[in-house]
């Protein structure tokens, strides 16, 4: 972004007849210093993913956050519910902090609730979805990427693009056709 | 698919690493013999905690052997030849379960029998200490059928074990991997309901019966549970001995690595949450037919054992284990399995050897010279079979898995 104020196109769109085609081109890609790219797949391809894979999604650190906020929550809520709110005799089980065995499964289920919904919840916002367009779409044959086509994408924003230089590169690749897309 | 006949691998660790188990049985065993010639009681309470101990090994090995013809994945297939090798150590197990046996017959001819239902001065109506609950169960728990059932527990493991091993040798040789394949995975999927139970019910008897009175439902799903987790530190720690292999370096890439991390974290939480839920629904209850097994397992030092599993079972191994990036470096992965490993042979002493001591102070030094003798029985084994074939399965279907996995570079 740091050298042009609006990129006038999304990206350049390489597309490859074979997995073993896109795996080897994105090895290239990300050799020749390429950093922003995106690959667009049938099916989850594990080479691909380490490749192209941003280093740290956020995503764990807030589900750990969240499963400790659940897990001392949970505990918290019975702690002040049955101890020191509305103390009842259950059983003969003490009211105090000795109590604590019988406090463990709500504690455990708090923790997992939270952490599991703010992993899913933060999954999808922080992959911007919902998003009805995307310049990928302009892209023609991009819907076979859901069935028998593998794409990868070199974006505008990476401070390595060139219209033309880039364009070279991925034609050197061995690709069906490469395509410039609209933004 | 090739259909080439692959020959017996040359690893000099697997040497060493039989090298190992033949000196620790051999200093293990002379150990025992010198405590058998000494105190025979503590040799034989000793050898049951030790063949316990052991046991969960080859049963762990045998279990995830038959998981994973049923899952199929690149973890199942990277590690199968380790698995086969571990679970034909079951064979051997079997003799070595003989001296459990004549401690069920009281052939040693101790005052008060180690296994109480073996006590006619308890299990005889009229006797001086005739106690009706231990001898309701005498039609169970009699020594000819705790033998018979050993007898039917073994030769049912090493039936599965030795077919398992000998279909998937055979794709080696040429024949038809995918028919062989699926041979395995129809006797897998009744072997692991028959492991299930028989697993279960072996614990009930060498473990659980040690003390008569005391029950518990999940007593085998915990030992199950601990056999999973043995064996899959035990495969994390011989996985760094062989991931320097030409054979591991061409066909195996990090993610089946990254897979049995995953799994060492899933049955960490697993032996938590069954020990847990063991304890807590006992504590809730508060029956006092149920917290003698637990009083004796807080009194006398033990308590310190509790403290010990809680973190450095539960809270370390989890908190080492979270991150994703861990759990892809082999190295980092097999010092967490140390830990774990170290930490199974802990739980166990707390499991078993209360019943034998009611003070930590009383643990005998043959508690520790069984459980090494037989793992050095059993690493020898492992490390014998394993030199007897590939490295991996390559015929089987599952490999093109492994290879689509990012292996075959």
């Amino acid at each position: 972004m740091q050298n042009r104020a609006t990129p006038e196109i999304y990206g350049l769109m390489a597309e490859f007849r074979t997995p073993e085609a896109l795996v080897a081109a994105t090895h290239a890609a990300k050799h020749a210093g390429y950093s922003r790219m995106d690959a667009f797949t049938p099916f989850p391809i594990e080479e691909v993913i380490e490749e192209i894979a941003p280093g740290d999604t956020g995503v764990p650190r807030l589900v750990l956050i969240a499963g400790v906020i659940g897990a001392l929550s949970g505990f918290a809520l019975q702690y002040w519910g049955n101890i020191i709110d509305y103390p009842l005799n259950i059983g003969g089980r003490p009211l105090d902090i000795t109590n604590w065995p019988s406090m463990i499964p709500i504690t455990f289920e708090m923790g997992i609730l939270l952490a599991a919904f703010t992993a899913a919840i933060s999954m999808v916002v922080l992959n911007g979805l919902p998003q009805p367009y995307h310049p990928a779409f302009n892209v023609p044959r991009f819907e076979r990427a859901s069935q028998d086509a593998f794409f990868l994408c070199i974006e505008a924003t990476d401070p390595l693009f060139d219209r033309s230089q880039t364009s070279q590169f991925l034609r050197t690749l061995g690709p069906l056709q490469v395509t410039e897309v609209a933004n | 698919m090739a259909t080439t006949t692959f020959p017996q691998t040359r690893v000099p660790q697997l040497n060493r690493m039989q090298l190992l188990g033949i000196g620790a049985a051999v200093v293990g065993l002379a150990l025992l013999a010198l405590g058998f010639v000494t105190n025979t009681l503590q040799f034989a309470k000793s050898y049951i905690f030790g063949f316990y101990f052991t046991m969960a090994f080859p049963l762990g090995c045998l279990g995830f052997l038959m998981i994973q013809h049923l899952t199929g994945g690149a973890w199942g297939v990277t590690v199968r030849r380790m698995l086969e090798a571990g679970a034909l150590a079951l064979p051997i197990f079997f003799i070595l379960s003989l001296p459990v046996i004549l401690a069920a017959y009281n052939t040693f001819g101790f005052d008060h029998p180690i296994y109480h239902w073996a006590d006619p001065n308890i299990v005889t109506p009229g006797a001086p200490e005739f106690d009706p609950i231990v001898a309701h169960k005498v039609p169970w728990m009699s020594a000819p059928w705790f033998a018979g059932r050993m007898l039917i527990y073994f030769l049912l493991w090493s039936t599965i074990a030795i077919l398992l091993r000998r279909w998937s040798l055979g794709q080696d040789r040429g024949d038809d991997p995918v028919a062989a394949a699926t041979r395995m995975r129809r006797l897998s999927g009744i072997g692991v309901a028959l492991f299930v139970l028989t697993v279960t019910f072996f614990a009930f008897d060498v473990g659980m019966s040690l003390d008569a009175h005391w029950y518990s439902t999940i007593y085998g799903a915990h030992y199950m549970g601990n056999s999973g987790l043995t064996a899959l530190a035990f495969l994390i720690i011989a996985l760094t001995q062989l991931r320097r292999t030409a054979t591991f370096e061409e066909h195996v890439p990090v993610k089946p690595i990254h897979d049995l991390g995953k799994l060492m974290f899933a049955f960490t939480i697993l032996w938590t949450y069954l020990s847990f839920g063991q304890y807590v629904i006992i504590w809730s209850g508060d029956v006092a037919e149920f917290t003698p097994w637990y009083l004796r397992r807080i009194e006398g030092g033990w308590l310190f054992f509790v403290i010990a599993l809680i973190f450095v079972t539960f809270f370390v191994p989890f908190f080492l284990l979270l991150g994703r990036k861990p759990k892809r470096n082999l190295n980092y992965l097999a010092g967490v399995a140390t830990l774990i490993l170290a930490m199974r042979f802990v739980d166990m002493m707390w499991i078993i050897l209360p019943e034998f001591h009611p003070t930590v102070a009383e643990i005998s030094w043959l508690d520790f010279a069984a459980p090494l003798g037989l793992l050095g029985i059993f690493l020898a084994i492992w490390a014998w079979n394993m030199q007897r074939a590939a490295l991996l399965p390559l015929n089987d279907p599952q490999m093109e898995g492994l290879q689509a996995a990012g292996g075959h570079h």
